[in-house]
């Protein structure tokens, strides 16, 4: 038996070995303790060294990076200066993967608990066993309660393969899957920008902006609406917009904190967290009122001109008013005066009014959208946006001014902190809004194009049965669906075929409308990540088995976990991803201990369900019914590893036959040139379709529709994209609230604003997040060089705020909120406003083995702060909770919390542990 | 900055053993004495050698001092010359001494002795004038470090003079020495210091307060001592702890106050 | 005049993002201890009335001085001047832990390597550039803020982008006679130079405008 507190002195013993393999080194003539070569003359006698070209996964960016392996050891990370994206730059995260893959905290086993749940007693197991016992008590629970019984959660750190547990469900048949980030970090952009633009998102972290990327780039003016370029993927995000700014492009950064980016803008907006919306209205209103929109764009392209009917607010189809057929829409014609059916795409002999109310020929009036848009950002005058937001409103005008210089060439990315809060909907919106009505779509220089990877899978190889096609047998029934957790009320949830956390957690504590029992996670550490962690801790407390997918013990693994299976790190697997028009490889340069790539977990799950007579699990594995395309559940990795390759070819390079070895003989490579990539995008709604007709948007109307009124649909119908019948089937999906067709501003629930309802003056400040450049969320808080730069967590306070609580810079804080209290340590900076607190998330891995691990995720945690529960409101089409804009309290704490590392020396026993490879989980276990 | 003992020990000890031998040589020229005697040179010597040892502990590969040969124009260099060549040319003194040579040859050799150990006593502050460390970088930072070690050298002095019992005329001479060497080593280390007064108040206050009081203690005795010798023994063991502290407590204050123009990497020195 | 290379490393500081990469790529090339660092990126920390706040990530490594202080007082010629490449190198077995260079180098930017008690510091990657090679910091810097060459050389990167800034965005560290060979390029677009006015406080790097007292 071994336990992890037996761990902890093998942890010494390996400061000792550390030690001796430094001596030896030493005498030798060589520093091998970090497994790093130093005097590369003497070390390469010792063993070739084989520079393997893979691309990092430290964050979800896929840098390209040079891997230097020799005698079976990585030894050397680099940039891959060919990489199109990264063009040789590698960030701290990616460059800590050595101390990430070779670190004494991996998962490096199978097992299981010997003790209570959460007493940190531990017993290595065979892959075997663990499967077994896993698929037992699924298959248990499955016959006897059906496939609701089981909840399954990933996370964007570590390497994650982000469907496979909605692909296992779609096998499993129902249940639910959630993700921390979803509905708080990037749903909502990606799911509603689309909607709006019929093009993309505008997230550059997460890989649909390419234009910035393209040579000769023609963006004039870029708004960073809380993106942070310098922070999250740094060698491409970072690089790109450095280059791009240094050669003159103008930028505006909204973000309540001084980011490297908002340092250097020509516009720096500190806005008050969680009001970005009101700032967006603002903005509109101020485009519309000084008529600075795209006339061409906005007429012909866009749903603006259509009148809408006043009572169910969608806009009008012609054969509702006889005066056309049911693809055509209404407007007023300003030549005959008359309301006329618009054919798509244009009749050019119409002059269709902007705004206006006008009789239709029924006898009602109704008016345009863009008047309705108009008259609904009236209040948002630049003053008003100005007290809202905490600006000033020359400087909010200033901004608007340079972002209108530069369009049409120009564009606004949204980032991950309107996600956070219950406008995230609407923040979506509002920013498809600003650039379809500056006509920033589409064209060289805008940041909205249609290149990406809005339905070809792309960054997500691996996905659930049936995305893509409605009918195929694996997936998941309608019913099961339907009857995932808070999917009824919040309908944007569907597109990533994800549930509502807060429904889970209330199922999971009440047993309504049913109660989950199983729980099988894939991610690093969900009681860091998750909103109002203490909740999400007394619920999955009382489940009935909880398995933890991960490389690294985590509080998820430590204090929850049931069974803990060990994954593999990024330099571990193998996979593919597009890099502009560049396909590159993710090559395993290594394979460690017993652990293996998620996808196999899931494999090995499906493949002993099946020997127990799971009949669909059975199919997964039957290549007539899981078709090519999804490819079936893998026996092997080797088999896993064919599909990846067969996929590419037959995606992305025209040919049917590639296998793994194909792929990987050539990658990277181009698979079409650059030129072709830019240009396939450029005006792509004017290319003719079978019929000769535009091709349009990927919309209902196939125009951008600024005038959302697809969100009511969605509500109605559950119809992701914003189509969906005119007539709502209730029956099947139970209507939400409608939802808004414009963005809409709600002050935050808990608000800093003395007066609001929401205010309390028992917690005066407003608490903001950030990315740091060090850490992927929950990741990389026990690799020594990033926890050496970024120790403990800093509280950023203003001088002035500091002053009226009495605080110094680098005194240790309470921060305490409603839900509860943690630790931070301030730093006194003008980078952000009075009354806004900045703390990044973090967690303590070096409090796992203490006497109580807990302490691991509430010593220094803000999600202990954030909220996760129903007193607090819910964006209504995502379900959103609140993360970011949440009222605190900041007191001075008598020092730091007890066990926690702040010193560069105190993270020795984490220090890399030279391993062997050993092919890893696949070598010992196959199904 | 941080302390660094075995330097400030270094310097003040061997410091104290050339301004005996000085100060012995100094009371033999002004014909109150006879030159130094073998105590006194044998109690000069060793100063000088435990303060070099002192140095030595301050290195943490003694085992490659030899590559010092390689740069013979290095501060440290020098210093370790210095240090060498005044214990030898004491030896030698000794050795004459033992075999009786004549005056003239001995008044030559200590001579020597003397005002090379003295001058020694002065590089060891002027290794430290960097222009990395603008406090540092001043002429009273070797006049302190040579003057303080004289206030220490004479107050041995006069405690040496009084132990063996020398004439009332000696004692009294030492008494003087004693004043002087005090109240000079006073003046250039409030020059230093008041030269750095900022750093100084905020860095190393209790240190100067020492430094003042205790060299006032050991001038205090050499006065008394001048114009009472007989109460000389008593006087010298003040004044001798006295200066040796205001000596210890000028180099001590000097390193908090060395802060470099910038310390990005912020390396603690020990 | 000795027809030595004058190799350095030049830092755009409009392009230096702050993200610490050259600091782990240097610790992985270097093999360099927790704790102690060749290079080191700080902050000036913001200046001036919020939110028209100023401020900069300033790379820190050794400034390769013409003059270089800690050559002069090094008793034993451990750290010396590579004839060749005219680079201030330490050899570290000549090191007897004296300490004077670390006292000498105006700016604190030498190593103490604790397990082999020499001091330590940037060599400018030179066995990655005897190869032909970038330094480290350099191959991997995600703003590509970092040049490294010889100044001598028209040709090198350094040159090149020196001669591509306006010669009133160029800026050395404050010179107390040592001649730092590495420049600094912030422009007035991005920043104010106010290294001459920075006061260190813990660990933040203050102008007086940043002051937070």
């Amino acid at each position: 038996m071994e336990t992890v507190a037996q761990t902890s002195i093998s942890r010494r013993g390996f400061v000792k070995l550390g030690m001796f393999a430094s001596a030896v080194a030493a005498m030798a003539g060589t520093a091998t303790s970090n497994l790093i070569e130093v005097e590369p003359a003497l070390a390469d006698e010792s063993g070739e060294t084989q520079k393997i070209r893979t691309i990092c996964r430290a964050c979800l960016n896929n840098c390209g990076i040079i891997a230097h392996v020799r005698d079976g050891r990585v030894v050397k990370l680099e940039g891959d200066p060919d990489d199109p994206m990264n063009k040789g730059a590698a960030c701290a995260k990616g460059l800590a993967g050595i101390q990430a893959l070779y670190n004494p905290n991996r998962i490096k086993y199978p097992m299981k608990r010997v003790g209570e749940r959460g007493s940190n007693q531990w017993e290595r197991i065979s892959w075997e066993q663990a499967i077994n016992e896993i698929a037992d008590v699924m298959w248990e629970y499955y016959q006897k309660e059906g496939p609701k019984c089981l909840v399954t959660s990933t996370g964007g750190g570590g390497n994650p393969q982000f469907f496979s547990p909605a692909r296992f469900l779609s096998v499993w048949g129902g249940g639910n899957f959630f993700e921390p980030g979803c509905a708080q970090c990037y749903l909502p952009r990606n799911h509603m920008e689309f909607c709006l633009n019929g093009t993309a998102d505008t997230s550059l972290a997460d890989g649909p902006v390419t234009e910035v990327y393209l040579p000769d780039c023609q963006t004039k003016t870029y708004v960073m609406w809380g993106v942070g370029p310098s922070t999250h993927g740094i060698g491409s995000t970072g690089r790109v917009v450095t280059e791009l700014r240094n050669n003159g492009m103008k930028t505006v950064v909204i973000d309540p904190r001084l980011t490297p980016d908002a340092a250097r803008a020509d516009v720096w907006l500190a806005i008050r967290p969680g009001t970005d919306v009101a700032l967006m209205l603002a903005w509109m209103r101020y485009i519309i009122d000084n008529d600075l929109w795209n006339k061409e764009f906005v007429t012909k392209w866009s749903n603006l001109p259509f009148l809408v009917n006043e009572e169910t607010r969608l806009t009008y189809r012609a054969d509702e008013l006889g005066l056309g057929s049911h693809d055509e829409y209404v407007i007023y014609d300003n030549k005959t005066k008359s309301v006329k059916a618009m054919p798509y795409p244009f009749d050019e002999s119409l002059d269709p009014a902007m705004f206006g109310s006008y009789e239709l020929p029924n006898g009602k009036t109704a008016r345009t959208a863009f008047q309705i848009m108009k008259e609904h950002v009236d209040e948002w005058t630049l003053e008003k946006a100005a007290e809202v937001c905490w600006l000033d409103a020359g400087e909010i005008e200033e901004a608007i001014k340079i972002y209108v210089e530069g369009c049409p060439n120009a564009g606004i990315s949204l980032g991950v902190a309107t996600d956070q809060a219950r406008n995230s909907a609407q923040a979506a919106q509002g920013d498809a809004v600003l650039d379809i009505l500056m006509g920033c779509i589409r064209v060289p220089g805008a940041i909205v194009q249609d290149r990406p990877c809005y339905v070809e899978p792309c960054n997500y190889v691996v996905q659930p049965f049936g995305l893509h096609h409605p009918d195929h047998p694996l997936k998941m029934p309608e019913a099961e669906a339907n009857a995932r957790l808070g999917y009824t009320e919040h309908k944007g949830l569907g597109h990533w075929l994800a549930s509502h956390i807060p429904t889970v957690l209330k199922a999971i504590e009440t047993g309504e409308p049913y109660r989950p029992r199983i729980w099988i996670e894939r991610s690093g550490n969900k009681l860091a990540m998750i909103g109002n962690a203490s909740r999400f801790y007394d619920a999955m407390m009382t489940t009935d088995l909880n398995v933890h997918m991960y490389m690294h013990w985590t509080t998820t693994s430590v204090c929850l976990a049931d069974y803990v299976l060990p994954t593999a790190e990024w330099l571990e697997t193998n996979y593919a991803q597009d890099r502009l028009n560049t396909y590159a490889i993710r090559r395993a340069c290594t394979q460690l201990y017993e652990a293996v790539d998620e996808c196999m977990h899931w494999s090995w799950l499906a493949a002993a369900l099946a020997e127990r007579g799971h009949q669909r699990a059975i199919d997964s594995f039957n290549p007539d019914i899981a078709g090519k395309f999804y490819g079936t559940y893998w026996k092997t990795y080797e088999e896993y590893m064919d599909y990846v390759g067969y996929f590419v070819g037959s995606f992305y390079y025209g040919t049917e036959d590639w296998d793994w070895a194909t792929f990987d003989a050539q990658a990277p490579s181009e698979y079409e040139t650059i030129e072709q990539y830019a240009n396939k995008s450029y005006d792509s709604h004017l290319e003719p379709d079978e019929n000769g007709l535009p091709v349009g948007f990927h919309t209902t109307s196939k125009r951008t529709e600024p005038y959302f009124d697809g969100n009511i649909l969605l509500g109605l119908t559950g119809a992701v994209d914003g189509s969906g019948s005119m007539d709502p089937a209730t029956d099947v999906f139970p209507a939400s609230d409608n939802y808004n067709p414009l963005p809409y501003y709600l002050e935050p629930f808990e608000s800093p604003v003395e007066g609001d309802p929401g205010y309390d003056a028992n917690y005066p400040y407003v608490l903001t997040q950030g990315r740091l450049p060090v850490f992927h969320h929950g990741t990389l808080r026990n690799t020594p060089w990033t926890r050496e730069l970024w120790p403990y967590p800093e509280a950023w306070i203003n001088p002035e705020t500091a002053r009226e609580i009495g605080i110094e810079d680098g005194d240790w804080l309470w921060l305490e909120s409603k839900r509860g209290k943690t630790q931070g340590r301030a730093r006194v900076t003008k980078s952000v406003a009075p009354k806004v607190i900045y703390q990044e998330r973090f967690w303590n891995p070096e409090l796992l083995d203490s006497d109580d691990p807990n302490r691991a995720w509430q010593a220094m945690n803000i999600n202990l702060l954030t909220q996760n529960n129903d007193e607090c409101p819910f964006n209504d089409v995502y379900g959103t909770y609140t993360l970011r804009g949440v009222c605190i309290n900041v007191t001075k704490a008598d020092g730091a919390p007890e066990g926690v590392w702040t010193e560069p020396k105190d993270f020795t026993p984490w220090l890399p542990e030279p391993s062997e490879n050993t092919g890893g989980g696949n070598a010992v276990y196959g199904a | 900055m941080e302390i660094q003992w075995s330097l400030v020990l270094f310097t003040v000890v061997s410091g104290a053993g050339a301004w005996l031998f000085a100060s012995s040589m100094i009371e033999a020229l002004a014909k109150k004495d006879e030159l130094p005697t073998k105590v006194e040179s044998i109690v000069a010597f060793v100063l000088l050698a435990v303060g070099g040892c002192l140095s030595v502990t301050h290195l943490k590969h003694v085992d490659r001092i030899l590559e010092a040969l390689n740069h013979p124009t290095s501060g440290i260099f020098v210093e370790a010359a210095m240090i060498g060549v005044t214990c030898a040319l004491i030896a030698i003194y000794f050795i004459l001494l033992v075999r009786g040579s004549s005056n003239g040859i001995l008044t030559g050799v200590g001579l020597a002795a003397a005002v090379v150990g003295v001058i020694f006593t002065f590089a060891c502050g002027a290794s430290y004038m960097m222009d990395a460390r603008a406090v540092w970088c001043t002429p009273a930072l070797p006049a302190a470090y040579g003057l303080t070690a004289a206030g220490l050298g004479t107050a041995v002095n006069l405690l040496m003079k009084a132990a063996q019992k020398r004439e009332a005329a000696s004692v009294s001479l030492a008494g003087l020495l004693a004043l002087i060497g005090s109240i000079c080593g006073l003046v250039v280390s409030a020059v230093f210091l008041l030269g750095a007064r900022e750093v100084v108040v905020a860095l190393a206050m209790p240190w100067t307060v020492a430094l003042v009081i205790a060299a006032v203690v050991a001038l205090a005795c050499g006065a008394v001592a001048w114009k009472k010798p007989e109460l000389g023994l008593a006087l010298g063991v003040v004044a001798t702890a006295g200066a040796c502290i205001a000596a210890i407590a000028m180099r001590v204050a000097m390193w908090l106050v060395g802060t470099p123009l910038l310390d990005f990497f912020l390396m603690p020195l020990d | 005049m000795p027809s030595m290379a004058r190799n350095c490393i030049v830092v755009n500081l409009d392009r230096c993002i702050g993200c610490w990469s050259c600091e782990v790529a240097c610790k992985l090339e270097n093999d360099v201890a927790l704790g102690e660092r060749w290079n080191k990126v700080v902050q000036v920390e913001p200046f001036g009335e919020f939110p028209h706040v100023s401020t900069y990530w300033l790379p820190t490594m050794c400034q390769q001085c013409e003059e270089s202080p800690c050559t002069h007082v090094c008793p034993t010629g451990a750290s010396y001047r590579d004839e060749q490449t005219g680079m201030v190198l330490v050899n570290k077995e000549k090191c007897i832990g004296c300490k004077y260079c670390m006292m000498a180098c105006p700016y604190g930017v030498r190593s103490w390597n604790e397990e082999q008690q020499v001091v330590e510091k940037c060599t400018l990657c030179n066995h990655l550039t005897a190869a032909g090679e970038k330094p480290a910091c350099v191959k991997n810097c995600c703003g590509t803020a970092r040049y490294y060459g010889d100044l001598d050389d028209p040709n090198s990167d350094a040159s090149k982008a020196l001669a591509a800034a306006d010669a009133d965005a160029v800026h050395k560290l404050p010179d107390v006679g040592n001649h730092p060979l590495t420049s600094y390029i912030l422009s007035s677009r991005f920043g104010e130079w106010r290294v001459d006015d920075l006061t260190q406080q813990t660990s933040k790097y203050v102008t007086t405008e940043g002051s937070v007292d």
